[in-house]
């Protein structure tokens, strides 16, 4: 029975490639800006687009700004998020992106926005669902280049459930649904501790960005 | 249920002023409601402070929408079944109609096709052939939503556990922008009353948020910026069904379903 349902597990992990975090990694105290990330990057025909909140379409107006439930420190919360976009089979992606430091290393918190079509209907509007965050390490090559390096959610997987890392999760063996239920604290441990294993990382996710503007 | 959202993805709307388009609030439709108006409003946001009185905001909203559809499902991480409990019903195959907000809707009940298994994970396709595909659509038959359901029974009563599937325009998006999106289960109790007829009866969320707030139930759940999330494995989600399933406090509502055509 064990190995029928160690099995069943492995066939299950094989339908998805990158982590889950439903608890997302950016606080309010946590998260940092580096303007080294906006502006226009290039990687093979897809072209991203990536500004502050502020910059981009979703920026509040100035009526917005006087609402009063719209303290100072919402400006400056406000002020470090990032928009990523680009646009990829005729779909336009929005990305919301937060920088967070753990030790010396910097990790991207990215969580899906929209994906429009043609008719700028969104294409993924399932109901019955429940948004999570997913995890790119940040890797500087100059000023004009950038790697984004994504987790193998495969590998990370194996090792959360055959207990060799421990960080709190939900797995649901029948449907196949696995996802990390850390909190923002405990996730900055884990990362502390494995961001650096490079067997973590999933080399063929990895985004190769060149700045173009 | 629509999407519970984490503090990043709902937080951006856009300004009344040049919108491209308008940003879905991605919460809170309905099982079997279109929520149309509630996914239009828009937040002009983004802090994560705001984000969090936005959070208390629609959950208001979610409890109000509730309140006046009165559809809900038990919405949780976990099956509430294991697959000894699918009760399939071939009478229920078929095309049904009820009426949401005044509206006639449709639900076509069929069994899941061999192309959609595919989206299943091994486990529950083996059993596949137990469930239901259901397609809701409206008058005019523009599709709302379609979705994998399974009939079980747990304790004296039937239920449906809904898991979304996918849209026809999944294969073009990109997996990791998908994987962002956590498919929940939604449940609902089932009094099946004769061949042409049965009733979905929606979980009283307030209720059910109250108990557990309250300390009344020990269940377990996530508090997602302010959102619950019931993370409770099957086992402890049957015990609940069972100890709440005919508490006329818990399943308020009554959306009846009438066949319309034989298959």
């Amino acid at each position: 029975m064990r190995t029928y349902i160690i099995i069943v597990a492995l066939c299950c992990l094989s339908f998805s490639s990158c982590i889950t975090i439903l608890m997302p990694l950016i606080r309010t105290d946590n998260l940092i800006t580096d303007d080294r990330l906006r502006g226009q990057w290039e990687n093979g025909s897809t072209i991203y687009h990536i500004q502050k909140v502020n910059e981009s379409r979703y920026r509040l107006s100035a009526n917005d700004l006087k609402k009063k439930n719209y303290s100072p420190m919402d400006s400056i919360t406000d002020q470090k998020a990032y928009i990523a976009t680009y646009s990829k089979n005729g779909l336009d992606y929005s990305w919301v992106a937060g920088l967070v430091k753990i030790d010396q290393s910097y990790y991207l918190n990215l969580s899906a926005l929209e994906c429009l079509d043609n008719h700028n209907e969104d294409a993924y509007d399932l109901e019955g669902t429940f948004d999570a965050s997913n995890i790119a390490k940040v890797e500087w090559i100059s000023n004009d280049q950038v790697n984004l390096r994504f987790f193998n959610g495969e590998k990370i997987r194996e090792i959360i459930l055959s207990g060799r890392a421990r960080i709190s999760y939900e797995y649901d063996a029948l449907f196949g649904t696995f996802s990390i239920t850390a909190s923002s604290e405990e996730m900055e441990k884990f990362l502390g501790k494995y961001g650096n294993y490079e067997g973590l990382y999933d080399e063929k996710r990895t985004i190769h960005l060149y700045r173009k503007k | 249920m629509g999407r519970i959202v984490a503090p990043y993805r709902a937080l951006l709307a856009l300004p009344p002023s040049g919108p491209r388009h308008s940003v879905k609030l991605p919460i809170i439709k309905g099982y079997l409601q279109n929520g149309a108006s509630v996914c239009q409003t828009r937040l002009y946001i983004y802090s994560f402070k705001s984000e969090m009185k936005r959070f208390t905001i629609r959950l208001l909203v979610l409890l109000y929408v509730i309140a006046i559809s009165g559809c809900g499902g038990l919405v949780t991480f976990y099956p509430i079944f294991y697959k000894k409990d699918i009760a399939f019903n071939p009478s229920l195959i078929g095309t049904w109609k009820y009426s949401e907000d005044h509206k006639t809707r449709f639900a076509e009940f069929k069994p899941i096709p061999s192309e959609r298994k595919k989206e299943l994970a091994p486990a529950i396709a083996e059993v596949a052939d137990k469930g239901y595909f259901l397609t809701r659509s409206d008058s005019a038959g523009t599709i709302i939503n379609q979705s994998f359901v399974f009939l079980v029974k747990i304790g004296s009563n039937y239920y449906f556990d809904n898991y979304p599937a996918e849209t026809a325009s999944a294969s073009m998006i990109d997996k990791s922008y998908k994987d962002q999106v956590v498919k929940a289960h939604s449940s609902y109790r089932i009094d099946i009353e004769n061949k042409d007829h049965f009733t979905i009866r929606s979980i009283n969320k307030s209720f059910m948020d109250q108990l557990i707030t309250s300390n009344k139930i020990n269940i377990r759940h996530l508090v997602v910026d302010g959102n619950i999330l019931i993370t409770a494995e099957t086992a402890e989600l049957q015990k609940f069904i069972i100890q709440y399933g005919n508490n006329p406090k818990m399943f308020i509502d009554e959306l009846k379903c009438e066949r319309v055509i034989y298959y």
